[in-house]
């Protein structure tokens, strides 16, 4: 059997041949056991996939699937944070987000004042072009916190001021 | 003020059109309903975890940006099945190596490695139970490479003809039933478990 | 006693070179992806409660989540090169020395969503958040590791 008529014998099984070439292997298999063999086999392999579909479950809760697709919607759906933006809004918005930044600063040294600690100089540098980005830091535990705006909410605790200190 | 659908209760077409309009909620119903499936379509293609899940959820997200060209002419399960596979394909693009081939794609390019195979005359799966049986096509399928094993899935799974397979894998069609061809007899093979050219 | 005070003092002096030859050659680090919640349990059963010192600093913090759980934890060197670390499918960091401090940039699909320098002693924590659906947020946690 030649390449050519063992792939024809496929497309006889899966119904790709048009009628008359179709007539043809018909015969053509009648009289030959080797090409009827190999139908066989493909057929029954054919037969044994058509049982297979293994059920197969997302392994992750349905909540938590979503709202990683959820996530991407609303990025998709987001202006692209850092594309320039131009005229009085764009300015204004990056000028609240340089005053953002100097008041995030005048938060953490008020709460060393008032925790009676000197303040240390800032270690953070923080990268402005990410606007809505807010630094935290508390000297007493050793922690800092940089918050951004990615996704689309802002605010480091929703609901509670950011001078609010446990 | 419009009383909210009850999502979990409602038909599907209502679904669609509401998530059409922008209503997550329906969206994420949708997802619940058909998370499984998508994700199945997914895993038999890749073959790993979390690439499947990678995939799929980048499915659904583009399921939504193009929700408006959904017509309804085929089933929404059946429309976001294409993208996710589109996704996987493009993926196994990616992952495609630049390096020698494997002797599957050598061999089959030179027409000899299904050639060799002897064919097997009885049904290897007649005694097998189903459980058995799956977990014997799993196994087959991670021996499988990329390109014969979504030819496969698309002919046998997504009962796409030829010409469907031809536009969605970007073959001609002679390349399509070449790997067909190569992939059932593989298949026939190692569920025989004769051994093959690995 | 000279010689014996001689020898001491070269010794100190060899332990403080390596000690600076180590620290300017690698520095060894740990990352923590966290999600941060209200709830006491996680729906994700991959998830284990983050571990009691970062817990404490994390609530240290003026976020409201009282809930915090590990998604997947990276130790890894920063050497003379750029380190970068994969915390999940979507998030990465990536780490290289700039002085005495460290280039931070935490990317998001790829793609660098902030960048910034930090000095991140032995004892403290770095942590870059946002908000997350569901009233939650997602915590990059950096710190020395032990």
């Amino acid at each position: 059997m030649t390449e050519e008529q063992q792939i024809k014998l496929q497309a006889f099984l899966d119904g790709e041949l048009a009628e008359r070439e179709a007539r043809a292997v018909a015969s053509w298999l009648a009289q030959d056991a080797e090409a009827a063999a190999l139908l066989g086999e493909l057929k029954h392999t054919r037969a044994a996939l058509a049982n297979f579909e293994r059920p197969i479950q997302l392994p992750e809760t349905r909540e938590f699937y979503w709202s990683k697709i959820e996530r991407e919607i609303q990025i998709e759906s987001a202006p692209a944070p850092k594309s320039r933006q131009h005229g009085m809004y764009a300015f204004w918005r990056r000028a609240f987000a340089v005053a953002g930044g100097f008041a995030s600063l005048a938060v953490a040294l008020l709460i060393a004042l008032s925790t009676g600690r000197q303040p240390r100089p800032a270690d953070a540098e923080v990268a402005l072009a990410d606007t809505g980005t807010m630094t935290f830091r508390n000297y007493e535990s050793g922690a800092t916190l940089v918050w951004l705006s990615y996704p689309a909410e802002n605010g480091v605790a929703a609901g509670q001021p950011a001078t609010t200190i446990q | 003020m419009a009383k909210s659908p009850n999502y979990p209760t409602a038909d599907e077409s209502t679904l669609v059109r509401l998530a059409q309009q922008g209503d997550t909620a329906a969206f994420e119903e949708l997802v619940f309903r058909h998370r499984d499936k998508i994700y199945a379509r997914a895993f038999t293609m890749m073959r790993a975890e979390d690439a499947a899940l990678d995939l799929s959820q980048e499915a659904w997200v583009k399921a939504w940006q193009r929700l408006k060209q959904f017509n309804g002419e085929s089933g929404f399960a059946t429309w976001v099945t294409r993208i996710v596979i589109n996704a996987s394909l493009d993926q196994l693009r990616k992952n495609k190596r630049q390096q020698a081939e494997s002797i599957e794609m050598l061999d089959e390019e030179s027409g000899g490695v299904e050639r060799q195979m002897p064919v097997v005359t009885t049904n290897p799966t007649e005694r097998l139970e189903r459980r058995e049986l799956r977990a014997k096509i799993d196994r087959a399928l991670d021996k499988l490479s990329a390109e014969h094993r979504t030819v496969l899935v698309l002919r046998e799974f997504e009962e796409m003809d030829y010409d469907e397979i031809a536009k969605t894998t970007g073959c001609s069609i002679g390349t399509v039933m070449s790997r067909l061809f190569y992939a059932r007899r593989k298949m026939a093979a190692l569920l025989a478990d004769l051994k093959t050219a690995e | 006693m000279t010689m014996n005070f001689k020898k001491l003092f070269a010794a100190i002096l060899l332990a403080a070179f390596a000690a600076s030859a180590a620290t300017a050659a690698e520095l060894k680090l740990e990352a923590q992806l966290i999600w941060a919640t209200g709830d006491a349990q996680s729906p994700n059963p991959k998830h284990k409660p983050a571990e009691a010192d970062v817990q404490k600093k994390l609530a240290s913090l003026p976020i409201k989540w009282t809930h915090f759980f590990e998604e997947s934890r990276k130790d890894f060197t920063v050497a003379a090169d750029a380190a970068h670390v994969d915390l999940s499918d979507r998030c990465a960091v990536e780490v290289k020395a700039a002085g005495e401090k460290l280039e931070i940039s935490l990317l998001g699909k790829g793609k660098v969503i902030w960048r910034g320098t930090q000095a991140l002693p032995p004892g403290e924590i770095l942590v870059l958040g946002g908000n997350a659906p569901g009233d939650s947020a997602w915590l990059v946690a950096l710190k020395r590791a032990n």
